[in-house]
């Protein structure tokens, strides 16, 4: 007989989904299951539409990173096309690409994470929200802020809207950057710096006060995967497969990025509507692995911006091993903050960023086209293949957050298993539970409006259904 | 003339929804050279937007209503929440949170008011509903008032 704990639904995160705990008759964790409540179908829907739509319609799959859709879909556009991209549309692709990092990345650390950082794990769930942050620490609430709107301001600059610009095209970008436009962008730079370099000294003094969660929050070996340049360093707009394992060994290397299905295989259970990418090689469920800022930053050699080198010396540590607490997911968003920052400034300050020349132009000279990227969340995959008419015909996307659902749910158990006394339930438990998802910073749909239903239902149930205990805020 | 900011919140690809846009949109026409107001749009109230309220003396809020009767106006006086007050997460932030965020982050209560106006249809689907757009001018007059009161 097993009794049941549902979350629902998880709270502070992009999109809907619950957790199901199963426990034991003595009240012990025994199962635990995440699942995406929501369909989207994106996939589906695209099928009979001209290809040369796919990049607006596919950055309505996200209202948080827009931009890396627009970018994976452009890019796998651009193969369609077969064309050769001017040299400034990629690097203003790129900026554009690194202040969505810098934005998502923000939302996440100050808007969803740092209720739990600031006020605790176990503090009034009623007041562990922004609010909360405001009152604790007001200059902290406007440092998420001020750092989420310089990354929108940029993408509005550049794109003309934050949300769901059009501006990244197949085949470039559809206008080049002003000078006055740059000029705009690179003032903003210096305060992003500041407000980070602030912030990551601050967030490393409040580890020891988190030790119990970074032991269990998916604290566990896996594969990382992630994009590199031919240097192994950092790579967020081309690059090439590396698959580290957990003691640092490379076991996949210069993997072109249009050869993923040769490493990755997704599998489908009937409880979720999110699928399981797992490695090929090692089959399913054993070939998991994770992606995002803490895959990334364990894969690379390094940034190649002297700030965040510095900082990736210091979340490695004297060992130089992967770090496989995936509560360090925060730690690694705020150095490739830093290295997003960094980076802006160098690509703006290349004289031919303002040049002319940011778009070529042609027919369909391909019928499969494979765009791969790092959004925030992780890799992302566009496969799209097209007819003579250039109408797709079939399409796949593997999301950054679908690669990490094996991880999640593996980290949802081990999490629930060390937190949940299901003999006396508390409130604080099962924020734990849902902080492993967080910390993961999952992008389950696009986040548009809620209904405004941030109420928590927990129930604990017997095998007969009888309610034994239940907690509501 | 104070320093005013006219914040418009809606779904253009929702029929109706995107009224308050659409309003907007004719304001900034109509105040084209008014260097004292500021004008932008979202989908739903975001934390970033405190910031933008922070800066100014008098907000506007203008918003579709699925509550009102179709094409009925109304307009009240907004004040920030207090904290226990729900609505107040990313999720879910009305006006009322949004100015108690304000009022946290950045010490600055400006004035503000709720235009609002009662849609006809919140379908999928891009621009405003004949009987909506027929009644859109008045929004916008009575929006104008405000601004021009200011």
């Amino acid at each position: 007989m097993y009794q049941e704990i549902v979350i629902d639904p998880i709270t502070r995160i992009e999109g809907h989904s619950k957790i199901t705990l199963q426990l034991d008759e003595q009240g012990v964790v025994q199962n635990a299951m995440f699942h995406v409540t929501q369909f989207r179908g994106f996939e589906k829907f695209s099928e009979g539409r001209p290809f040369y739509e796919m990049p607006s319609l596919m950055a309505r799959t996200c209202g948080i990173c827009p931009v890396s859709h627009l970018l994976a879909s452009a890019k796998a556009c651009d193969k369609l096309l077969a064309v050769q991209i001017p040299q400034t549309a990629i690097k203003l692709r790129q900026v554009m690409n690194l202040a969505q990092i810098l934005q998502s990345h923000a939302l996440n650390f100050f808007y969803l994470s740092a209720p739990d950082f600031l006020l605790g794990m176990d503090s009034d769930p009623v007041k562990r929200n922004l609010i909360g942050v405001a009152q604790n620490d007001p200059k902290f609430a406007r440092d998420g802020i001020r750092l989420r709107q310089i990354g929108q301001m940029v993408i509005e600059i550049m794109g003309g809207k934050r949300i769901h610009p059009t501006w990244i095209v197949p085949g470039g970008v559809n206008s080049p950057l002003t000078e006055e436009k740059r000029e705009k962008i690179l003032q903003m730079m210096p305060e992003a710096l500041d407000i980070l370099q602030r912030v990551l000294p601050w967030y490393r003094s409040t580890l020891k006060n988190f030790q119990r969660e970074t032991e269990t929050f998916a604290n566990f070996p896996t594969l990382f995967i992630g994009l590199v340049d031919k240097n192994g360093n950092f790579e967020h707009y081309d690059g090439f497969f590396r698959v580290v394992d957990s003691a640092g060994n490379i076991i996949v290397d210069k993997l072109p990025s249009h050869e993923y299905t040769r490493i990755i295989d997704e599998a489908v259970e009937p409880w979720t509507f999110m699928k399981f990418p797992f490695f090929k090689p090692m089959g399913y469920p054993h070939g998991i692995y994770r992606v995002g800022p803490l895959a990334r930053l364990n894969v690379i050699q390094g940034f190649g911006t002297p700030i965040a080198d510095h900082e990736l010396l210091e979340f490695r540590g004297p060992e130089h091993k992967p770090v496989l607490s995936s509560y360090h997911y925060h730690w690694a968003r705020l150095i490739e903050m830093i290295y997003c920052i960094e980076r802006m400034q160098q690509l703006l300050n290349d004289s031919n960023i303002t040049s002319k020349h940011v778009r070529a132009f042609a027919s369909p000279n391909s019928y499969e086209g494979i765009g791969v990227t790092e959004a925030p969340r992780g890799t992302l995959i566009h496969h799209y293949k097209i007819d003579e008419q250039g109408v797709v015909t079939w399409a796949n996307l593997i999301i950054a957050t679908g690669h990490n659902n094996l991880a999640m749910n593996r980290g949802i158990l081990q999490a629930a298993k060390n937190f949940v006394d299901g003999t006396k339930l508390q409130e604080g438990m099962l924020n734990r539970v849902e902080a492993v998802i967080r910390a993961f910073d999952p992008c389950l749909s696009c986040s548009t409006h809620a209904d405004g239903r941030m109420q928590l239902a927990i129930e604990l149930r017997s095998h007969e259904g009888e309610l034994l205990s239940e907690l509501r805020r | 003339m104070k320093k005013c900011l006219v914040l418009a919140y809606g779904n253009p690809l929702r029929t109706d929804d995107g009224l308050a846009v659409a309003a907007l949109e004719r304001l900034q026409k109509r105040f084209d050279g008014e260097t004292a107001i500021e004008f932008h749009s979202a989908m739903q109230p975001l934390p970033e937007h405190a910031a933008l309220c922070s800066e100014q003396q008098f907000v506007l809020f203008l918003d579709a209503s699925a509550s009102l009767q179709p094409g009925n106006i109304s307009s009240h006086r907004i004040v920030p929440a207090n904290d226990s007050q729900p609505n107040q997460n990313t999720h879910s932030l009305d006006f009322q949170g949004l100015l108690n965020l304000t009022h946290r982050v950045y010490e600055k209560s400006p004035e503000a008011v709720c235009l609002a106006m009662g849609g006809h249809d919140f379908a999928i689907g891009k621009g405003l509903s004949p009987e909506t757009t027929a009644n859109l001018e008045e929004m916008v007059a009575v929006a104008t008032r405000i601004l021009n009161a200011q």
